[in-house]
């Protein structure tokens, strides 16, 4: 006897009403989530050591505010706190975080409570809806999730062991290269990206591998002090943005230089300073670790430099 | 007979494991999207989380294929 299917509409009235309510809910939490009293928010002040007064400090942190500053007039106490506005990360993330909610629901009530008393053919569209369609959202969510926020500096900053680095950005007395990029604003947002982009979840093969490495090692507590830095540093990450620049090129060392800076056979680093507090400079490292430290970073001496200058002017 | 209704319970217990593989996955996804970039999050969203939640499509998109393949659908006239 041939059984002609039933569609349930209750299953779906009850599904679209929830479905419904939970978009309603989404949406709402859009438009209140930066209504969030101050006193509320977790800021990285309350956890790190740095002096988070400075309206500056917060909003670098959280994302680029430079333009609204200045539009502002300058004016310290007029520049935002934070990065305002729904970016594109921020709508997949939402987007990710409805499409589960949708999908647990479907699924629990299509597999658990209502299998025998749909149809079949409502049964698979709402598996393909529940196990394919939503899945990919899903998917590409998570994935623009990590690529938008592995680029903040409180990304960073979410594993203590970076605090003296990311202590010394905010550092007024501090001259290495990164609290220099910072005070002066040359780099507006994102300031750990933005010079480290081989690494991690943007970066080369090498530096996520890097990255899953050193997540691994955190979450084990098992990573080796004092911390420094193993990877490889291009030159590229440099040059990308001083790079071909007028000062630049009017620098003689910088034009004897550039086969083996472009081989990275000699760092920036080396004539330019440190990039970030040496183990030296570290309260969180012993003094007898500081004999042990191996050289990161491939330095020339000043007799080499001169040299090498002479003989390309010669 | 009996290995008629075999295949059909075998492919619904698949589908159903496959269902919870899924939800499971989608709701360590979940902690991951809603509690932000952390050390723990990021370990139980995507390390852990993503694999489970590709783990059960997988499963289901092999029920599906088994399924098929039992009532011949696949199979060339």
């Amino acid at each position: 006897m041939k059984r002609s299917p039933e569609p349930n509409s209750h299953l779906f009235k009850v599904l679209a009403v929830m479905i419904s309510f939970g978009v309603l809910i989404a949406a709402a939490g859009v438009y209140f989530v930066d209504a969030k009293p101050e006193s509320e928010i977790l800021t990285l002040e309350e956890i790190h050591d740095f002096d988070m007064e400075m309206i500056e400090s917060r909003s670098t942190i959280y994302g680029a505010v430079i333009p609204m500053y200045f539009q502002a007039g300058g004016n310290i106490s007029q520049a935002p706190q934070a990065e305002k506005g729904f970016t594109v990360g921020e709508l997949m993330r939402w987007a990710g975080i409805i499409s589960i909610t949708i999908a647990v629901i479907i699924l629990l009530m299509i597999e658990f409570f209502y299998k025998k008393q749909i149809s079949r053919l409502n049964y698979r569209t709402l598996m393909m809806v529940g196990m394919f369609a939503l899945p990919v959202v899903v998917v590409l969510s998570t994935g623009s999730t990590v690529l938008e926020t592995t680029k903040t500096v409180e990304s960073c900053a979410s594993c203590h062991v970076m605090d003296p680095f990311v202590n010394d950005l905010f550092n007024p007395e501090s001259t290495t290269l990164a609290a220099r990029h910072y005070k002066n604003r040359w780099i507006s947002e994102y300031q750990c990206y933005t010079c480290h982009t081989t690494y991690g979840a943007h970066g080369t093969f090498e530096g996520k591998r890097d990255g899953f490495r050193h997540w691994l090692l955190y979450v084990t507590q098992t990573w080796e002090e004092p911390i420094a830095f193993a990877g490889s540093y291009p030159n590229q990450n440099c040059t990308a943005c001083h790079g071909g620049t007028q000062k630049f090129m009017e620098v003689e060392s910088h034009q004897a230089l550039s086969q083996k800076m472009r081989a990275d056979e000699v760092s920036c680093t080396s004539c330019h300073g440190p990039a970030h507090p040496t183990p030296g400079e570290r309260e969180d490292v012993p003094d007898r670790e500081l004999f042990r430290m191996a050289q990161t970073v491939t330095e020339i001496s000043a007799e080499e430099l001169t040299n090498l200058v002479e003989r390309f002017y010669e | 007979m009996s290995n008629e209704t075999t295949k059909p319970k075998e492919i619904d217990k698949l589908v159903r494991t496959s269902v919870i593989f899924t939800m499971a996955g989608m709701l360590l996804v979940l902690l991951f999207l809603l509690a932000g970039f952390q050390a723990w999050s990021v370990g139980l969203g995507v390390f852990l989380g993503m694999p489970v939640m590709l783990a059960g499509v997988g499963l289901y998109i092999f029920a599906v294929i088994r399924d098929l393949r039992f009532r011949k659908v696949l199979e060339d006239d």
